[in-house]
């Protein structure tokens, strides 16, 4: 009880409100192996990685680069917060299955006339970008 | 577990004894072995954790301390831990227990920073010492490749011989994550005496110096992590030099 008014706390202070907008991009875990391998994101935006580990076993996302440790149990789903990100490459890994299971994420600077398309989490335009893997692509 | 399994485990257990037969030197002032500890938890992660520190003071003989210890993510957001504590100065005694409990209490970069608490509780082989409670908030925030870290711990004994007042006491660490196998930053210690009177500048003890950190993957779930420091007195009232390192072992 005390530790559930302490994490409830600490999320008023830390501006809950603003912890629901982050654009969300989905990994899947599936034979040990991620998908997509790569995935592109925004740069200088915190993102959210909803990680789905298909298999029976757990994994854990495991990043150097990110500063991200995480074990996500078999059959299960899992969030995590990376970012703001600056231009650049950030491998990860499934730590128990390190041999197959690799992949990194891609931060890309949008344009400035970009930035603002931007959906916001669960709208039909971000469910088409989680499909391909990647941030929107710049139409022409 | 199969045989083989069980047969790496023996090996990975007996470089760990061979490293604290060699390091270990008389133990020390206050807590040399301490460590920064940080809010975050690995669920079902399994670790044996081998700490060591030794202190030289100008006017004190050297005094080493050392810690061995078990732990265990029993959730996403609770890891707990029990230790063993060894203290010299002229002979090797063993010192304490402790049960150390970490919660996790956000996400990791969910929000401006991360937070954790920790509650420490410690048994000396010196009754007189009663029970010794540490507890405290644990903070940690990235900023780009820098992962800083600050913690405020209180420290009060309970059934000691003699009255004991709250301490107010703190950690702080700067890593700068560079390789896997080797990052490297600052670490800080420091205490200033009753939590609602501090003592004077002078006489709070405070070391700050350079540390060095990584780990290792073996394959499987085995990872070895280490950190070290060297830490310099910068009150009258600290040790003059603190070693200290910490050898984790997570399978």
């Amino acid at each position: 009880m005390f530790l559930r008014i302490a994490s409830i706390a600490v999320a008023i202070g830390a501006g809950t409100a603003q912890a629901a907008n982050e654009p969300e991009f989905a990994l899947t875990l599936h034979d040990h192996k991620f998908m997509p391998t790569e995935i592109r994101v925004p740069a200088n935006v915190k993102v959210r990685l909803v990680v789905d580990n298909q298999d029976a076993t757990p994994e854990e996302f495991d990043s150097h680069a990110l500063n991200r440790e995480k074990v996500i149990p078999g059959k299960a789903k899992a969030t995590i917060y990376i970012g703001p990100l600056a231009p650049g490459r950030y491998p990860f890994m499934g730590e128990f299955n390190a041999a197959t299971a690799q992949g990194a994420v891609v931060a890309q600077a949008l344009p400035s006339r970009l930035k603002a398309r931007i959906p916001p989490p669960g709208g039909a335009a971000m469910r088409r970008s989680r499909e391909r893997g990647g941030i929107m692509q710049a139409r022409r | 577990m199969t045989a083989q399994r069980g047969r790496r485990i023996k090996r990975r257990l007996a470089v760990l004894a061979a490293a604290q037969a060699f390091v270990l030197a008389p133990l020390a002032y206050a807590d040399p072995d301490d460590y920064v500890a940080v809010p975050g938890v690995e669920y079902g992660e399994r670790e044996i954790e081998l700490r060591l520190g030794t202190v030289s003071a100008t006017d004190e003989h050297r005094q080493s301390a050392a810690s061995l210890a078990f732990g265990y993510g029993v959730t996403s957001w609770w890891a707990t831990e029990i230790y063993g504590k060894w203290h010299r100065s002229g002979a090797t005694s063993f010192d304490a227990i402790e049960w150390e409990n970490r919660f996790q209490l956000t996400e990791p970069g969910q929000y401006f920073a991360d937070f954790g608490l920790l509650v420490e509780i410690e048994r000396p082989r010196d009754r007189a010492e009663g029970y010794e409670l540490r507890i405290g908030p644990l903070m940690q925030k990235d900023f780009g490749p820098v992962q800083a870290n600050f913690n405020l711990l209180l420290e009060r004994h309970y059934h000691a011989s003699e009255p004991e007042e709250t301490e107010l006491g703190y950690q702080w660490q700067l890593r700068y994550r560079w390789r896997p196998e080797f990052d490297f930053g600052a670490q800080g210690f420091g205490d200033v005496g009753p939590w609602n009177d501090w003592e004077p500048r002078r006489e709070q003890p405070h070391i700050a110096g350079p540390a060095i950190f990584g780990r290792f993957n073996l394959g499987g779930r085995q990872v070895l992590k280490y950190d070290a420091a060297v830490l310099f007195k910068l009150t009258s009232a600290a040790p003059s030099t603190t070693l200290r390192a910490q050898l984790e072992y997570e399978f």
